[in-house]
C-alpha cells in the first residue's frame, strides 16, 4: 500500500502543534513524556534567544530562563522558534515589567537592522538618546544616537 | 549526477572531530582535531566564515551537517535546501554529508527541533523516497543521524535498531551513529543501549557523534550544552570494542565552557575508544567484532 503522505502530513502536524503551543497531543502519547517534551522545547527556544541576544541575555541574568519560559508557555510561538521574531515577541512582553539595559536594546536594534533596508529606532534611556538605525541598500549602515527628553524616554515599550 | 558512492571508496574519517562553531573558531584552531563539522544551515557556501575556511585549509575534513532537509516529513525535499547542501559539500570538498531521521516542520510551522517519524513501514516509504531523491542530487555521500526523542508514536512497529538498520539496507545510505541519542532514548524509553547497539547497522558508520546532556527529574535530555555524561562514554568504549569504528565528533552547542574543559572532553573520548580498541584487541575477539570494510 503506497504511504499516504498527506495523512502522515496531518499526524505530523498534530503532534507538532501539541508541541509547540499546547494542542491537545493525538491519542496514544505518553502524557508524561509529551509534556516533559513541551518544556523541553521552550527550553530550547529560551537557549536559541540567549544566543541569538547574549546583552539580553546578561541583562536579566537569571530571570532570563523562568521569564522566557513564561512567555513561551503563553504565545504561540512565531514560524521560526527561537529566531528574531521570538526575541523581539520576549522583548515585548518584558517592557512592561523590566527596564532592559541600553545595551540589549542596542542589540535587538541592530540585529532587526540584518536586512537589505530598515529604518528603526530604540529608546535609551541611560543614556537619554534616541538611538535610530537607517540601512539602505548599497549605501550601508547609518546609526544616529539623538539626545532625546527623559521624560519621553521613561515610557515602557522598545 | 550519481551520488550513491559507498563507504569503501571514501577515506575514513578518523580521530576525535568538533563540530564548528563560531564561538568556538579559536579552540578549533588550537585543538588537535582529527576532523569537523559544520551545521549546513549556517554557513553561505560563497562566503565562509574565515575560522572554518582555516580549519579547511589546514587540511581537515570538515563534514557539512543538514538539520533543515526534513527527510522524515511527508513533504518532498526542497531542491533549493539540496542545492546548498551540495554546494557546501563542493566548497569544502567534504568527504559526505550528514543529515537525520526527522521532521522538521508540518503545516507551514518549524519545529526548530528534530521530531521523531512513527517507526513503521509507511514511514520507511517516505524517508526512502525522500532519501533517494536526496541522494540524486548530493555529490557526496550522505549519512543519516537517528534523533533523541522524548516522545515516541504510538502504534510504532520495530525498535529503532531495526528502523535504522532496514532505512540504511533500503537507501545504501551512511549511517550517523549517534551514541548520545542512542543513550537518551535508551535511558528515557527503558531498552538496553548495548544490545541495541550491535543491531544498529555499524558496517555503515561514516562517523559518530557525542554531545553533552543532562538528567532532570528522572528523565535525560539531550542539550548539547552540558558535558557528556559518563553512560555516553560507556557506549564509546563499547563501540570501540565491537568494531573498528571511525572517528567520534563531539557536539556542543551552548553554555560553552573553558577551552581546558572542552580538551578534556576530548582526550575522555579518545580514552574511552582506546580503551575499547585495547579490549577487543585483548580478547582477540575476531569472529563475533563487526568486519570494517571500510576504505580498505
Amino acid at each position: 500500500m503506497p504511504a499516504d503522505r498527506d495523512a502522515v502530513a496531518a499526524r505530523q502536524a498534530q503532534l507538532l502543534h501539541a508541541l509547540l503551543r499546547g494542542d491537545d497531543f493525538p491519542e496514544g502519547f505518553d502524557l508524561r513524556l509529551a509534556s516533559a517534551a513541551a518544556i523541553a522545547l521552550r527550553r530550547k527556544r529560551a537557549r536559541a534567544v540567549a544566543r541569538g541576544q547574549p546583552a539580553l541575555a546578561h541583562a536579566l541574568g537569571e530571570r532570563f530562563e523562568p521569564r522566557f519560559l513564561a512567555y513561551a508557555e503563553r504565545t504561540a510561538p512565531p514560524s521560526q522558534p527561537g529566531g528574531l521574531q521570538d526575541a523581539m515577541r520576549f522583548v515585548r512582553s518584558l517592557s512592561a515589567e523590566i527596564a532592559l539595559p541600553d545595551g540589549a536594546r542596542t542589540e535587538l536594534l541592530l540585529r532587526r537592522a540584518r536586512r537589505p533596508a530598515f529604518l528603526g529606532a530604540t529608546r535609551l534611556p541611560g543614556a537619554g538618546r534616541l538611538l535610530v538605525v537607517l540601512r539602505l541598500p548599497l549605501d550601508g549602515t547609518r546609526v544616529r544616537a539623538i539626545p532625546w527628553p527623559r521624560r519621553w524616554l521613561a515610557s515602557s515599550g522598545p | 549526477m550519481s551520488a550513491r558512492m559507498s563507504a569503501r571508496t571514501i577515506a575514513p574519517l578518523a580521530g576525535v572531530g568538533l563540530g564548528w562553531r563560531p564561538q568556538l573558531e579559536g579552540f578549533a584552531d588550537r585543538a588537535q582535531l582529527g576532523f569537523a563539522e559544520v551545521v549546513a544551515e549556517s554557513v553561505d557556501p560563497r562566503r565562509l566564515p574565515p575560522g572554518l575556511d582555516r580549519v579547511r585549509r589546514s587540511g581537515l575534513d570538515v563534514v557539512p551537517h543538514g538539520v533543515g532537509l526534513s527527510l522524515g516529513g511527508s513533504e518532498r525535499p526542497d531542491r533549493r535546501r539540496l542545492d546548498h547542501l551540495a554546494a557546501l559539500a563542493e566548497r569544502l570538498e567534504a568527504p559526505l554529508v550528514s543529515e537525520h531521521i526527522a521532521y522538521v516542520r508540518a503545516d507551514g510551522q518549524e519545529a526548530g527541533h528534530l521530531l521523531p517519524v512513527a517507526r513503521t513501514e509507511e514511514s520507511l516509504e517516505i524517508l526512502c523516497e525522500n532519501i533517494c531523491e536526496a541522494q540524486a542530487r548530493l555529490p557526496v555521500a550522505l549519512a543519516l543521524e537517528h534523533v533523541a526523542a522524548l516522545v515516541e508514536w504510538p502504534g510504532n512497529e520495530i525498535d529503532e535498531a531495526t528502523f535504522v538498520s532496514t532505512l540504511v539496507a533500503r537507501t545504501g545510505a551512511l549511517l550517523l551513529l549517534d551514541l548520545s541519542n542512542l543513550y537518551a532514548n535508551a535511558f528515557n524509553h527503558n531498552w538496553d543501549p548495548l544490545e541495541a547497539l550491535r543491531r544498529f547497522p555499524l558496517r555503515s558508520i561514516a562517523y559518530v557523534h557525542v554531545g553533552g546532556g543532562v538528567h532532570r527529574d528522572g528523565l535525560y535530555h539531550d542539550t548539547h550544552a552540558d558535558p557528556v555524561v559518563p553512560g555516553v562514554l560507556a557506549l564509546v568504549e563499547e563501540l570501540f570494542a565491537i568494531t573498528d569504528a571511525p572517528g567520534v565528533l563531539l557536539e556542543r552547542d551552548g553554555n560553552f565552557p573553558p577551552e581546558a574543559e572542552l580538551t578534556d572532553e576530548l582526550r575522555a573520548i579518545t580514552a574511552a575508544a582506546q580503551r575499547g580498541s585495547a579490549r577487543a584487541d585483548r580478547s582477540g575477539d575476531a569472529p563475533t567484532r563487526v568486519a570494517a570494510d571500510r576504505a580498505r
